[in-house]
């Protein structure tokens, strides 16, 4: 259904001549991966399809296409990142088609990998059911159980920026968009320390595939690359890569729109998501800000307010302490 | 010798570095235990600079710049104040001890809320002991 329909819009767009390429994904010889493919020709539009483990953002590949006129296939994360990257000026909005997909959710590869030794196929209904084909059998399982933590956490399933909407029912908004955060901010601060430790910093080998796959790390020369000064260090110490995600988080404060393409990338399976994602409720308790709902609007580090909060401030504690 | 913290000041230009050599004008007595980077900006901060200072032995960090509306570059604090908060959020989701990391807006009248700002702040550092956690040690020995 969402496969006949993307193929439907994107051979019409491709005739019509309003796009030049088309981007979106197709299918892999395995069972629970899909890849971003472009299409330049309304013959090539049978390889498209809804894919239900589209774990990379493809706002990440649309980068590549400046100055050509292109369609994309935008859920909700994807068309955020496309507004944000419009808000920084990366994109222009005139080179773009969106069209856009109220989003059921994808499916988590690493949660139906353990499912069954051996996974000749997934069949996905888009609603409450999974089917995991193995060779034997068919083994039945809820659809919310193999969603994508952050899918199952999303804000926005329905693009908020797109030219054409298809019309699906999608999912409904998370009413407990914060449960994994609150489970580490209800640790003590030892806790909260060795959970770093051993779940991101001694894990991560600094692949950077993180950095890689996301749609907003798009600065030529990222700060780990910096030699003078080196602000990240070559070494396995832990502080090099502690500065490295730490750094890496706070330059998608107020700008990580959670598509969770971080995470997919990652070889370690680390949850590099927890990070931004305790910044985006934190922007979103103090500031009431949103990244990515309107191109229009400022960046939450390009606007200030007088009231901003400041009681975290050494000067207004011993102020309300009386010591100055 | 008992154990003395190193901390490490990033100051305005404008107000906090003045107010900083107001204490010492005015001879006010606080406790040497930090090291003075002067910025132009509050803002000029960003975090890479505070948790290379960390990382490179520093027991505590200190930023102050100007009090709102007093910025010379007129909204330079304002802006440092919302990454500073996120910044702040995000090092003790993490289990940075919160008290390492410290904002301060001091003015280039306050030499006395300086001299202060650094012996509280000395105080708190001291009864967390070394930076262990953030700093790179080389070879295993601090």
């Amino acid at each position: 259904m969402l496969t006949e329909k993307i193929r439907e819009i994107a051979k019409k767009l491709l005739e019509e001549g309003k796009i030049e390429a088309f981007l979106c994904y197709e299918g892999t010889s395995h069972p629970f991966r899909n890849r971003a493919v472009l299409v330049k020709s309304p013959e090539e539009v049978k390889k498209l399809l809804w894919p239900s483990f589209g774990v990379i953002n493809l706002a990440t590949p649309l980068q590549k296409l400046k100055g050509q006129k292109a369609g994309i296939l935008a859920t909700g994360c994807v068309s955020r990142a496309i507004v944000v990257l419009i808000q920084e000026g990366q994109l222009k909005r005139e080179d773009l088609f969106v069209v856009g997909v109220p989003c059921p959710g994808m499916l988590d590869p690493s949660k139906v990998r353990d499912k069954a030794p051996e996974i000749i196929d997934v069949i996905d209904d888009l609603k409450d059911e999974v089917l995991i084909v193995t060779p034997e059998d068919k083994i039945k399982f809820s659809r919310e159980e193999l969603l994508r933590n952050n899918c199952q956490e999303c804000r926005h399933p329905v693009p908020p920026l797109y030219d054409l909407l298809l019309d699906f029912s999608g999912r409904e908004k998370s009413p407990d968009p914060y449960r994994r955060v609150q489970e580490i901010e209800d640790l003590t601060l030892e806790e909260r320390w060795q959970w770093f430790e051993r779940e991101v910093l001694r894990r991560c080998f600094r692949c950077y595939a993180c950095r890689q796959a996301c749609p907003l790390c798009y600065c030529p020369t990222c700060f780990v690359d910096d030699s003078r000064p080196q602000w990240v260090g070559k070494t396995r110490d832990l502080i090099d890569t502690a500065l490295y995600h730490l750094v890496r988080a706070y330059h998608l404060a107020g700008r990580c729109v959670d598509c969770g393409s971080c995470e997919a990338a990652c070889p370690m399976d680390i949850p590099l998501r927890l990070l931004t994602k305790k910044l985006e409720k934190e922007a979103l308790l103090a500031f009431s800000f949103e990244a990515g709902l309107d191109p229009e609007a400022p960046l939450l580090f390009t606007s200030f307010d007088e009231n901003d909060p400041e009681d975290f401030m050494l000067t207004s504690e011993l102020k309300a302490s009386g010591k100055i | 010798m008992s154990w003395e913290p190193r901390i490490i000041a990033f100051l305005c230009n404008w107000c906090s570095y003045a107010g900083a050599d107001l204490a010492g004008v005015s001879r006010l007595r606080y406790p040497p235990t930090i090291r003075i980077v002067r910025v132009p900006c509050s803002s000029r901060v960003s975090p890479a600079m505070i948790l290379d200072a960390l990382k490179s032995g520093a027991d505590g960090v200190l930023v102050s710049g100007c009090h709102p509306g007093d910025c010379h570059y007129l909204t330079g604090n304002l802006f440092a104040r919302r990454r500073f908060f996120m910044l702040k959020k995000l090092l003790e989701f993490v289990g940075l001890e919160p008290e390492r990391v410290q904002f301060a807006w001091v003015s280039a009248s306050e030499g006395d809320v300086f001299a202060k700002v650094v012996s509280e702040l000395t105080e708190k550092i001291k009864l967390l002991g070394p930076n262990t956690r953030f700093r790179k040690i080389l070879g295993g020995k601090i």
